[in-house]
């Protein structure tokens, strides 16, 4: 598969981050109304895992990242592509609406620690 | 003498957040009382505390001033943490989020005053209850076998001194000795964890005494992760671990605590430790407050976790019966955020979001081989229902087991401070 260029951008940053999600794909979702309650809400089911402190082991920090990287990512995992099996069950079940929400809220965010 | 056992903590903080509330000067703030500090209790009174700026009165009754996780305390046993390493305060729940806890048993729900009154005897009034108990034992589901021989033959499946007890008991085990573990039945607190147990004892045992013998007494016909744990068994500990199953008479065994015996369709099996996890229901406050039907659990609305009695009362982790979602604190956890939000929306006007759920669950076999199955849920008029899940493959490359292993590792450290702040 040919990575665009920012997805191969991505795919450096976050290690193990899926491609396959072009720019145009991204654009769009990242141009979609971001609400940042509803993305508050959403983004509790993440920070079981996604530490909040901005640490990482095994699972990147989602706190302050830009959100044309979650966005990416994200599009990515829904289309099935990337190896972990917990993102790709996450990422089935979110709309267009909840990625943007995702993204924008996480991007407001700085590491609690 | 009962005066002593009651404190309250975090009233500073909770002043503080009158403030911050002008809306609600003039009327009474509505007040949420959760009963039990884990995953599901702490979650739900730091999620409405947080994101409700003080609006929510909100108390954590909670006898225990240290909550020791029982989620990783294999990892203990196994020797890959220190028991501190479970060890969890309150602290930040009261001085951050202006949590009044209460550090006393809740003894009594009246549901019809909306009133709690705890061992001490201070009476708590409440708009929205929260019961997170956890689970309680089945008396007489091990023949033989009562808490009252806990001390002899440990349950260790809640978090704290019974695991401590568990592990001494294994460090001193004799060299050449037999560990036998009695597995509950269905449905129980985290259904792989009487397996990643064995995997344990097994990993430090092969280290310290590696002739010793490990009996599993199942009353299951098959059991979660199991192909995963026997070829990881094979692989690692061969010829060490034994699983008796129904066919062989171990759903009607005997155990004798004085004699450390365990006795299985008429044959007796001596043992050197004894983990016996009998059958399991939700604490015993669920059913005392008259919610729990007869298999010991109790129901709830799949999109908001009230209970199907009372619709001013939460049950959310190991004691609900919501469908599909295993018993477990990942669980436990995420029901409660979805929870949180619906209280806040009943008691604030504050915007209802749609549930979601999931639960992913890590089991280590042997250092960094950790097995990990999951899934998504949705909440259906029935029951909370898996809408999709995975499961590790069996002979995977070493790289991942080691990948998910680290991946538990952020996991631990998330979760428990997304439950104590």
């Amino acid at each position: 598969m040919l990575l665009s260029p920012r997805a191969a951008m991505i795919g450096a940053c976050l290690g193990a981050a899926p491609a396959g999600a072009g720019d145009a794909e991204v654009d769009r979702v990242l141009a979609l109304p971001a609400d940042l309650d509803y993305g508050a809400y959403l983004s509790a089911e993440c920070v079981t895992c996604h530490r909040v402190s901005g640490h990482a082991e095994g699972i990147p920090a989602l706190v302050g990242r830009a959100p044309e990287h979650l966005v990416a990512s994200l599009l990515a995992y829904r289309a099935g592509n990337g190896a972990d099996p917990v993102m790709r069950a996450i990422a089935a079940r979110l709309g267009d609406e909840e990625i943007a929400a995702l993204a924008a809220h996480f991007s407001t965010q700085a590491p609690a620690e | 003498m009962a005066q002593t056992r009651r404190r309250f903590l975090g009233t500073a903080a909770t002043a503080a957040g009158l403030l911050a509330a002008p809306a609600a000067i003039g009327q009474a703030k509505p007040k949420l009382v959760v009963i039990g500090g884990g995953a599901g209790g702490a979650t739900i009174a730091r999620y409405v505390a947080k994101d409700s700026d003080g609006a929510v009165e909100v108390t954590l009754v909670e006898p225990n001033e240290t909550y020791h996780t029982c989620f990783f305390s294999n990892l203990y046993v196994g020797g890959f943490r220190d028991y501190q390493d479970l060890s969890f305060g309150y602290d930040k729940l009261a001085s951050d989020y202006g949590i009044a806890l209460v550090a006393d048993r809740a003894a009594g729900i009246d549901r019809a005053a909306r009133t709690v009154t705890t061992a001490g005897g201070t009476v708590l009034a409440y708009d929205r209850l929260v019961l997170a108990p956890g689970i309680d034992f089945v008396e007489g589901a091990v023949p033989g076998w009562s808490e009252a021989d806990a001390e002899v033959m440990p349950h260790a499946y809640k978090g704290g001194a019974q695991v401590r007890l568990l592990k001494s008991k294994i460090d001193e085990m004799p060299p050449g000795g037999v560990f036998g573990l009695v597995a509950p039945p269905n449905p129980s607190r985290c259904p792989p964890a009487p397996y990643e147990r064995v995997s344990m004892v097994a990993h430090f045992l092969a280290n310290r005494n590696p002739t010793a013998k490990i009996l599993i007494f199942d009353p299951k016909e098959t059991y979660a992760k199991q192909a995963l744990f026997e070829e990881g068994w094979q692989a690692h500990y061969p010829g060490m671990i034994t699983r008796i199953g129904p066919d062989f008479g171990a759903d009607r065994i005997e155990v004798r605590p004085s004699a450390m015996e365990i006795v299985v369709d008429g044959i007796v099996e001596k043992v050197d430790v004894a983990n016996i996890i009998p059958a399991q229901r939700a604490g015993k406050i669920a059913a005392e407050a008259g919610l729990t039907t007869e298999a010991g659990w109790v129901p709830v609305d799949p999109y908001t976790m009230t209970t199907r009695a009372d619709e001013f009362v939460t049950v959310v982790g190991d004691a609900a019966e919501q469908g599909d979602m295993p018993k477990s604190a990942f669980a436990a956890n995420s029901q409660a955020k979805v929870a949180a939000n619906a209280i806040r929306a009943a008691l604030t006007g504050a915007r209802a979001f749609p549930a979601r759920y999931a639960n992913t669950c890590w089991s280590l076999i042997d250092a960094d081989d950790s097995v990990k199955v999951g899934a998504t849920y949705e909440p259906t008029d029935e029951k909370i229902a898996s809408v999709d899940s995975f499961i590790s493959q069996m002979g995977e490359d070493p790289a991942v087991r080691k990948a998910n292993y680290r991946e538990s590792l952020d996991w631990y450290a998330g979760i428990t401070a997304d439950i104590f702040g």
